[in-house]
């Protein structure tokens, strides 16, 4: 029998697969995604013209706050849409590992956001007239992206089976990534500035030693939350 | 065969079930009844491994082995309930596919196309189920638990909200050829019970009051005093 049932990394890639299938049929998730972060970046671009001289300052903290909200629409979606006819139920009694569950979430997600500020880093480029198209962004977005994840799945699947799970998904998740959204703004300010690496590399470090926290911890909580 | 020891679950001091002890020998048919709260699902549950007890434990095959806790023995598990545990999004076929990816190593291990023949679903086997009557969708959520070439069946209220047609096809795919199999029926219906099994556990606010062997029409006044004597 053991050798019948599917390894960890099969399990993975098989629950990765149904959202991504889920994902192009429904065009839900990064529809929505998509279409929240342009309309917050287009408010931001109005009020930015009519108040502020140097909109460069305040990029950082755009990008990330588009992504952060961005993420809650996709983590709120992910799993209350396993609520519907109880397909997390299912899922749970197969014989795979809750740790499978909660990385193909996290992976998942991950790609959304990846997928999302493909799209969203040139309109804030264009619409906020600030050259933020640099390499040096792509692994500063990237273990944002995790830390985002990783902590966001965690926080989800606790909170997805109560009524006011919308609310309560920020309201939680905020505190929490604090230290990844303060790290990730500072590091691509200091990107956009022109810095050298040596003077924000410490700070995608310190997101990068959460992200590890956060993955490790969460991926060893998740079965007792998905129980719940 | 199934064997729970004292198995009890809590969800915040209350008791669901309490301190159960039930041996189910391979080929049994087991009714579980009881009223609503009674513990039924909780029990279910316990046994499919989707909810761990507070305290005892669940055996198969052995009080020295494990339970439904190791991903091997869920594998030997198939679950139907009232809910489809189906992806709305998604086809039968695409459903089907997922869960079956889940039981099994490789595609070579497992003949989608042979169970949805089985089961009727192939003419519709490129319709999502968000566009499934509910009859359909049990009629896949049946197909979905019996991928994995079950030993131990759990039905939880199956029977809810479907007709006569799905009703039939549940009886004879489930509850025909079971000398190699165990299956737990958790029902409100003391009829279907007495058609389909041939024994019973009654059980009231998580204890087990009532245990009937050799289930018949008989029986039925037993277990409507047992329920209604709580």
């Amino acid at each position: 029998m053991s050798n019948r049932i599917p390894r960890i990394d099969q399990q993975v890639f098989r629950l990765f697969y149904r959202e991504l299938l889920i994902e192009f049929r429904a065009k839900e998730q990064l529809t929505t995604m998509v279409i929240f972060a342009l309309t917050t970046i287009i408010i931001f671009q109005f009020s930015f013209e009519m108040r502020t001289g140097n909109v460069k300052v305040l990029v950082p903290g755009v990008l990330w706050i588009s992504v952060f909200f961005a993420s809650m629409l996709s983590l709120n979606r992910s799993f209350s849409r396993d609520q519907e006819e109880n397909a997390s139920r299912g899922i749970v009694s197969a014989p795979i590992d809750p740790l499978s569950i909660y990385i193909s979430k996290v992976l998942t997600t991950t790609v959304f956001l990846c997928a999302l500020e493909v799209i969203l880093v040139p309109i804030i480029n264009v619409l906020l007239n600030s050259p933020i198209l640099y390499i040096d962004l792509i692994p500063v977005l990237l273990v944002g992206n995790i830390g985002v994840s990783a902590t966001g799945a965690i926080v989800a699947v606790t909170v997805a089976n109560t009524k006011s799970r919308e609310t309560l998904l920020p309201v939680i998740l905020l505190p929490l990534l604090l230290p990844v959204l303060l790290g990730c703004i500072t590091a691509t300010g200091a990107i956009i500035d022109g810095q050298p690496i040596n003077k924000y590399v410490h700070w995608v470090h310190i997101v990068a030693i959460y992200d590890i926290i956060f993955t490790f911890a969460s991926g060893l909580m998740f079965h007792f939350a998905i129980e719940n | 065969m199934i064997l729970c020891k004292n198995l009890s679950k809590e969800y915040d001091g209350i008791p669901a079930v309490n301190g159960a002890n039930i041996k189910i020998q391979k080929g049994e048919l087991v009714a579980l009844l009881g009223n609503n709260g009674a513990g039924k699902t909780t029990l279910l549950n316990m046994l499919a491994g989707i909810v761990k007890p507070s305290s005892g434990s669940i055996h198969f095959d052995s009080p020295a082995l494990p339970g439904p806790e190791i991903p091997t023995n869920r594998a030997r598990i198939g679950l139907v309930s009232e809910h489809s545990f189906l992806t709305p999004e998604l086809t039968i076929k695409e459903n089907l596919s997922f869960y079956a990816s889940l039981f099994y190593r490789s595609r070579g291990q497992y003949d989608i196309a042979s169970v949805m023949d089985e089961y009727g679903l192939t003419s519709r086997q490129n319709q999502k189920i968000s566009t499934l009557s509910r009859g359909w969708k049990q009629r896949t959520s049946i197909a979905r638990a019996m991928l994995g070439q079950p030993e131990y069946i759990l039905l939880d209220e199956p029977e809810n909200g479907i007709d006569q047609t799905t009703r039939g096809i549940l009886g004879q795919s489930l509850f025909s050829e079971t000398a190699h199999r165990s299956l737990v029926f958790a029902t409100h219906n003391i009829d279907l019970a007495i058609d389909w099994c041939s024994k019973a556990i009654v059980l009231d606010n998580g204890n087990l009051i009532h245990e009937i062997n050799n289930l018949s029409n008989e029986s039925k006044t037993t277990i409507m005093q047992a329920l209604d004597s709580k």
